[in-house]
């Protein structure tokens, strides 16, 4: 008890101390004891003579520093817990020893055991790190996921190597892969001799009625040998047979499982089952499964393609597409000559229609998957450097960490553990972190891969078949054991050298090794963070001069549906102009119509339909040779219902009809094309099966058609009134709205329904739909490349924060002893941020010299902006230079305002 | 006042010395280095009681709470047998590192 009196010294010590972490018993003791020695200097004091405050500061002088006290108390008691942690380790193991039951499993329980509890004391740490690695690993996980699924997953098709697309290749007319003539087919496959099989195929919708609500359906017009080409197999019924593909005999239809079960059910049964399309009965022979998608996954049924005997013949109108499987054991080389061989026969068999056409063969993987291949390139390229960029910023995190353990590792060598045992140890410490943090990406990602499933993404096929299965696991499990490796190996090793535990000891001296080793990692992942950046910068600047494209059309308020007549219900062209002029006219007498129009094509979703177009009075294009143009019909209020600009001229009329002057107008691609310096208005145009010459009578504007990044190309514009083509039995409805055009669409199907109670109308969709959907994939390029880009340039500048906190931590003493002999705060600062601008210009020069070997990957992604972009590379390096700086400044400037005593107290 | 590392380096030492002939407390321990030392070596409380606590933790040395009647009560300090055995190595090393640092000073100084 103190006496009556005398300071409270233990009242003071327990104010000053504030011990974390010990038995309450424990600590009680050490304040005991603490202040019993307190008390014995102040009664000394007291007896030498001094006042009592003199004596009282006597007995406060002893203990200045009560946060090193703290400290060094916290670093014993941390000491004892080792030391007896690892000899009831090593009790325990001769207990084992000694019963007989030790084996190399017992020792990879115990490190299992021990790491859990060196894991389970240091919760903030072991969190960050999972949280860093759940990024990293997740990332991969979810991209090599979709990219399995989209392009190395092998199609599921026997043999698939043997199959091909081949192509009307036509040079002279700038088309390297064109569609094929029915005749070409035809010739094709009599004249070719390598190929065991080979079809032809187009896509073709039919109008589904004498159902409940017509629709109509995604169809396929295909030779007899279509399934057996691909060796796919259906789920019931039969393919079709060779005859079927004969008038009379070819309505038969294969359909979907998804357009079986909609209309019959699942448990139907197939004999006997009809449907009726475009107002003619087709028995159901077949059902195809329902993992089948070619060629699309959209497809609801196969039909016969039946041609006439004509129409065999044609040579001119290419609008097939062909596959083929070759022989067994004939190489590509066989294949290219055969090819020639046949391309050659017809060229001289028919200079006009196959003179410079060619035949080009591509794998159906690549014709399928080849467009998004560089997409998922770059992807996987990126989420690699990010993992090795997580990966640099956790054994930086390791290697600072294992400095702190020096203690623990003297312990060890000193019971008699080998280096391999102290290695095995952090490893084991590090694979638990990889796993925790592996489970976690896993997790994310399988939450991504559902994310973007639920998506609707046009254009990338088979994205619906994505999912975390087997394959994808064992792809977690390996890339897991390789960051373990990548990431613990050199932390492991240079934590348990005995130099680094004899130098670790001294906790207060500077490790320069440590130092140096941080910093190559911290400049690793500076150069990883830069690439990105620039990769991300160029997506993001590309992204916006594609959203900047002038689409030549307005399209805000602008609904758009397509109808496509039975050809059995409209059988003429006069028909078929009632029907579609009555339409327009219904629609655009309903209040908040401003105009409605229609065309054969609409822009911005990618049909185009291009002829030979002879043209006269030409000074570039000679009158017998014609050119390949775009052809599209349209109604009078067409150009003013989408928005286009009327250049010269005028467009059309409702005059211009059966039997006045066959009118035309052109694009201005054309008129720069095909009259340069001259008036197009008044000239005349011929396409190929229809003699007529039609008057140009103005000239609009181009417009985007089958993507945004490509010209439209020379265009011809006819009248649907002037039509005398009876197999144009659809048109595309644009209806300019005065307000929302959402609502528009049950209006435009009740007018329809009105007049044909069978009509179905589809692809409803808004004009700002379809450019969304066009902008749809860049768009969510951008967006990746951009979320990984910000992950990695946080995890660098955080990790450059984090190499300069701990130089200033370890070099505390060192700083106090310079600023005790003079120098000043600002020479202090300039030392931390010398030593960070350093790594940031060796980080910034990595980076550069990496980019200009990615971004050449990215060329083919990029629009209007070259992959060595100088302002974006600028840009970059300003940005990661200037926020690096920062995180270096923090700290430094902690260190400035360091005090210098305390510095120096340190012992 | 010698160097802070000469001093810290012998601190263990010097404390066990101490505790050899019999049990002190802290206290005691620290005025006797400072006595034995005519004042150029002096620990104050906040250095010697992490030395104290970690000897302990060690096994070195083991302490007792005394209580004497009408005085604070104290907790005082004994060797172990294996603090002694740790004693008598350390004294060993010492003599045989003074020898060595001796022979070399002595050495340059005559060259």
């Amino acid at each position: 008890m103190p006496d009556k009196g005398a300071p409270d010294w233990l009242a003071y010590v327990r104010q000053n101390l504030q011990l974390r972490g010990f038995r309450p018993e424990r600590e009680s003791e050490i304040a005991d004891e603490i202040a019993q020695q307190l008390d014995e200097v102040y009664q000394e004091s007291l007896q030498a003579g001094c006042s009592e405050m003199e004596a009282r500061s006597a007995a406060e002088r002893h203990i200045a520093d009560w946060a090193g006290l703290r400290q060094q108390l916290a670093g014993s008691q941390r000491e004892k817990q080792t030391r007896a942690a690892i000899a009831l380790e090593h009790a325990q193991d001769r207990d084992l020893i000694r019963r007989g039951k030790f084996s190399p499993m017992t020792e990879i329980r115990q490190d299992l055991l021990f790491a859990f509890r060196v894991l389970r004391k240091n919760p903030t740490f072991a969190l960050v790190v999972i949280a860093i690695l759940a990024i990293g690993i997740g990332a991969n996980i979810l991209i090599f996921s979709l990219a399995y699924a989209v392009i190395l997953r092998p199609l599921p098709y026997p043999a698939q190597d043997s199959l091909l697309t081949l192509w009307e290749s036509n040079l002279a007319q700038n088309s390297p892969h064109g569609q094929v003539s029915a005749a070409n087919y035809y010739d094709w496959e009599s004249g070719s001799s390598v190929f065991s099989a080979m079809s032809a195929y187009s896509s073709w919708r039919f109008n589904l009625t004498q159902v409940q609500e017509p629709e109509n359906l995604n169809g396929v017009l295909v030779t007899p040998d279509f399934f057996s080409v691909l060796g796919a197999n259906l789920a019931q019924g039969r393919t079709f047979r060779h005859d079927e593909d004969q008038p009379g005999k070819d309505t038969v239809a294969i359909v979907s499982q998804s357009l079986w079960n909609r209309i019959f059910g699942e448990s139907a049964t197939l004999s006997g089952q009809t449907l009726t399309l475009n107002r003619d009965i087709y028995t159901v022979v077949g059902i195809m499964p329902s993992e089948f998608d070619f060629p699309s996954s959209k497809t609801d049924i196969w039909v016969p393609l039946d041609l006439s005997p004509e129409n065999k013949q044609n040579r001119d109108g290419r609008w097939l597409t062909v596959i083929a499987r070759v022989k067994p054991g004939v190489a590509p080389k066989q294949v290219a000559s055969d090819l020639d061989l046949v391309s050659g026969r017809l060229s001289k068999a028919y200079p006009k229609s196959d003179g410079t056409v060619s035949i080009t063969a591509i794998p159906l993987h690549e014709y399928l998957v080849g467009d998004t291949r560089t997409t998922f390139v770059v992807l996987l390229l990126a989420v690699g450097l990010l993992l090795l960029l997580a990966c640099a910023n956790i054994a930086s995190l390791l290697l600072a960490k294992g400095t702190g353990r020096a203690g623990e590792f003297a312990i060890r060598y000193a019971i008699g553990a080998g280096r391999s045992r102290i290695v095995r140890q952090l490893m084991t410490e590090c694979c638990l972190l990889v796993a925790g943090g592996a489970a976690m990406g896993l997790f994310l990602a399988a939450g991504g891969v559902e994310w973007i499933r639920a998506q609707t993404i046009e254009g990338i096929p088979r994205l619906h078949d994505a999912a975390i299965d087997a394959r994808i696991v064992a792809f977690t499990v390996g890339i897991s054991m390789l960051v373990a490796v990548v990431a613990g190996l050199l932390p492991a090793f240079r934590a348990s050298s005995y130099y680094a535990v004899k130098e670790g000891s001294n906790r207060f001296a500077s490790n320069p090794s440590i130092q140096r080793r941080r910093a190559v990692l911290v400049v690793a992942q500076l150069s990883i963070a830069f690439v990105l950046l620039v990769g991300a910068g160029l997506l993001v600047n590309s992204f916006l001069h594609l959203a900047r494209v002038n689409t030549g059309l307005q399209v805000s308020n602008r609904l758009t549906f397509q109808i496509m007549l039975s050809r059995a219900e409209y059988k003429t062209n006069e028909q078929q102009l009632a029907f579609f002029s009555q339409t327009l006219d219904r629609i655009s007498r309903q209040s908040g119509i401003v105009a409605a129009g229609g065309v054969s094509d609409l822009p911005l979703v990618g049909n185009r339909m291009s002829i030979k177009v002879f043209v006269e009075k030409s000074s570039v294009v000679s009158a017998q040779s014609p050119l390949q143009a775009g052809i599209r019909w349209s109604t009078p209020a067409y150009f003013d219902a989408i928005g286009m600009t009327l250049r010269r001229g005028r467009g059309f009329a409702e005059e211009d009809n059966g039997s006045s002057l066959p009118v035309a107008v052109v694009n201005q691609s054309m008129a720069d094309r095909v009259w340069p310096g001259q008036d197009p208005i008044g000239m005349r145009v011929r396409i190929e099966e229809d003699p007529r010459w039609f008057t140009v009578v103005g000239i609009v504007g181009d417009i985007k058609q089958e993507s945004l990044e490509a010209d439209e190309g020379p265009t011809v514009y006819f009248t649907y009134a002037q039509k005398s083509e009876v197999w144009l039995n659809w048109m595309s409805v644009v209806i300019h709205t005065a307000s929302d055009p959402h609502g528009v669409a049950l209006l435009a199907r009740q007018q329809i329904l009105s007049l044909d109670k069978d009509q179905p109308i589809t692809n409803i969709a808004t004009l700002e739909q379809d450019l969304a959907s066009l902008q749809m994939i860049p768009k969510l390029r951008t967006m990746i490349m951009s979320l990984f880009s910000f992950m990695a340039f946080s995890l660098a500048v955080v990790g450059m924060f984090g190499m300069v906190s701990f130089s200033v931590a370890q070099r505390s003493y060192e700083i106090g002893i310079r600023m005790a002999l003079g120098a000043q705060r600002g020479d202090i600062l300039r030392q931390f941020l010398v030593q960070g601008a350093v790594c940031v210009s060796i980080g910034v020069l990595l980076g550069i010299g990496g980019s200009l070997i990615v971004t050449r990957i990215m060329k083919a992604l990029l629009f209007e902006v070259e992959p060595v972009d100088l302002k974006t590379f600028g840009l970059v390096a300003i940005l990661l230079a200037f926020v690096t700086m920062l995180a270096c400044w923090l700290p430094a400037g902690r260190a400035t305002r360091m005090d210098v005593i305390k510095a120096l107290r340190y012992e | 006042m010698f160097n802070r590392e000469l001093r810290k380096g012998s601190a263990e030492l010097l404390v066990l010395t101490f505790l050899e002939a019999r049990p002190r407390h802290g206290y005691e321990v620290g005025k006797l280095i400072e006595a034995h030392s005519r004042g150029r070596i002096s620990f104050r409380i906040g250095s010697l009681y992490p030395i104290l606590c970690r000897l302990e933790d060690r096994g070195l040395i083991v302490g007792r709470w005394v209580e004497k009647a009408g005085a604070r009560r104290r907790r005082f300090y004994r060797l172990t047998p294996a603090g002694r055995k740790f004693l008598k190595a350390q004294r060993g090393v010492w003599d045989e590192f003074v020898a060595t640092i001796n022979h070399i000073v002595r050495l340059s100084h005559a060259g």
